[in-house]
Parts: structure tokens; sequence; C-alpha cells
């Protein structure tokens, strides 16, 4: 039994409809950033299975998944920045609720 | 390095079941240790498929990433954030959509099968070649980016999540607020029972 591109793309599909799943379901929004980092790891897992698992390994893959995961952790980080100021500020933990904030 | 069909298999459940828990419990801390297990189970599979030094990037970035957000979270400021009540969630809208754009993905996936793999010249010529080798042979600019979006994320995030003085003196009056508003309720609720008392004794 062999696992070639196919099986790391149905997982990689799998973890982003979770993510997807997540951000639209959680009305949290320590909730809805850890959904986006799903939503970057899915790639990666394609990325990873299309560079090993395929016919003659090609590094570029894991490049690009290391971009990846920069990025992902980029924009986690700064959207947690972004959570603890508008909790600070406003106290309120509610997606739905911060998207009735008046400037 | 192709890697073993069992161990992906053990890793591709856990990663579901991981990343499954880290959407759908309800107790945000657990929620986050789950989305740790994910990163740490994506790290291992790369470790079974042969990719060494993307294995070391992904537990070490989100790492320094995670480990300033447990530090930030341990704040007495920011504890209630985490500990906040469980919230009804919206899974009549999100579990038909996330249900769809898996059914595109797989069917998409299943009709293309391995075409995703590059082949022929382009293998013939960086068979071979190792992530540290395409970083700094065929993509040094982006590496640079890379380390730059890094440093600008780090600089932002202070600057965003940083608490002025303007703040801490907001922070410091309604404390103090708070303060007299609970030292006037102590008193009036010490009246009110002082009032109680007399009339008890008549009657």
């Amino acid at each position: 039994m062999t696992v070639g591109p196919g099986q790391f793309a149905v997982l990689s599909a799998a973890v982003f409809a979770i993510g997807i799943y997540g951000v639209l379901a959680r009305r949290h929004p320590l909730g809805v950033a850890m959904a986006i980092g799903l939503l970057f790891a899915a790639p990666v897992i394609a990325m990873v299975g299309f560079t090993h698992a395929a016919p003659g390994p090609i590094a570029t893959g894991d490049a690009l998944a290391a971009f990846t995961v920069v990025a992902g952790s980029c924009v986690c980080s700064l959207g947690f920045a972004l959570i603890v100021l508008l909790w600070r500020r406003t106290g309120r933990a509610d997606i739905d609720e911060l998207g009735d904030l008046e400037g | 390095m192709t890697p073993n069909a069992v161990a992906f298999y053990a890793f591709a459940v856990l990663i579901v079941l991981a990343a499954g828990a880290a959407v759908g419990l309800p107790s945000l801390r657990r929620a986050g240790y789950a989305g740790a297990a994910v990163i740490v189970l994506l790290a291992l599979l790369e470790l079974v498929s042969g990719a060494y030094a993307l294995a070391i990037v992904q537990l070490v970035v989100p790492g320094i990433a995670v480990g300033v957000v447990v530090l930030v979270l341990r704040h007495d400021a920011y504890r209630e954030l985490l500990t906040a009540p469980p919230m009804p969630e919206r899974f009549w809208i999100a579990a038909p959509i996330a249900i769809g754009i898996a059914a595109v993905l797989v069917l998409t996936l299943a009709v293309v099968g391995n075409g995703w793999a590059p082949t022929g010249d382009v293998v013939r010529l960086l068979n071979g070649a190792q992530l540290i080798t395409v970083l700094h042979y065929r993509a040094p600019y982006a590496l640079a980016i890379a380390v730059v979006a890094v440093a600008v994320t780090v600089g932002a995030s202070l600057v965003i999540g940083r608490r002025s003085a303007d703040e801490q003196t907001l922070d410091q009056m309604l404390q103090q607020r708070r303060q007299r508003e609970e030292l006037a309720r102590r008193r009036r609720e010490d009246r009110e029972q002082g009032r109680r008392r007399p009339a008890r004794n008549d009657s």
C-alpha cells in the first residue's frame, strides 16, 4: 500500500474544510484565529505531499510550504494583537458584537 | 522519500481529530491545546515524509507565536478573554458551507489525480534539491521578504498590542471608579441593614 499526492491532497481538503467551519461557526475571536491557522495549515499538507510523495523530490514545494508557515504565523500574531486591543478597548469577545462597533 | 502508508494514515486521522477538536470544543483552553497538537502532528507528518527542514520550521515559527500568545494570556488583564463563557455556534450555516467546500475540493482532486505532481524536465532539473538549497539559490528574495515579514509582524504586533500612557491612565481611573462604586454599594447595604434591624425588634 503506497501513499501518493492524492492522499495528502484529500487530507489537506479535510483540514481546510474544518478550518472553514471554524471560521464561520466560532463567535469568539480567538477561536476564529485558531481556525484561520488551520486554513494556513491545509496547503502546507498538500505541498508536502506533492513534493515528497510525487515521483522525483522537488524541494520547491517545501520552500512554498515554509513561506506559508511563516505567513500563517504572521497573520495569526497580528490577529491576536488586534483581538487583545479590541478586548482592552471594548471588553467584548463576541465577533457579532464587534461588528456593531461605531467609530 | 515516500512516506510509510501506516504512519501517514495514523497521522492523518490524528490531525483531522485534533483539527476538529480545535474548532469544535467549547472550552477555548482545550481548543488551544488541540490547535497546538495539530502543529506538532503536522511537524511529525513532515518528518515521516522526509521534509526535515520544513518540520523544524513548522515547529519553531508557530511555536514562538504560540509562546507569545500564552505569555500574554497569562497576564491578569487578559485571563477573562480566555475564560469567556461558551457562545452558541452557527452550526446551521457553517456545516453546509464546509461540507460543500470539502466536496468540491475532493471532487477536483479526484478528477486531477496525480496530475498535480510535476514531471519531466522540471523533475530532472531540480531532482534531489533540498529545501535549504532551493531557498538559498532559487528563492533568495522570497526568503529575504519572509524574514522582513516576520520582523515587521513582530514590530506591528508590539505597536498594536502596546498599552499607551493614555490607556494606563484610563485603566487607573476606571479601577478607582469601580472601587468607589463598590464602597458606595457596601455603605448603602449597611444603611439598609441598619434600618431593617430596629423594625424587626419592634415587631
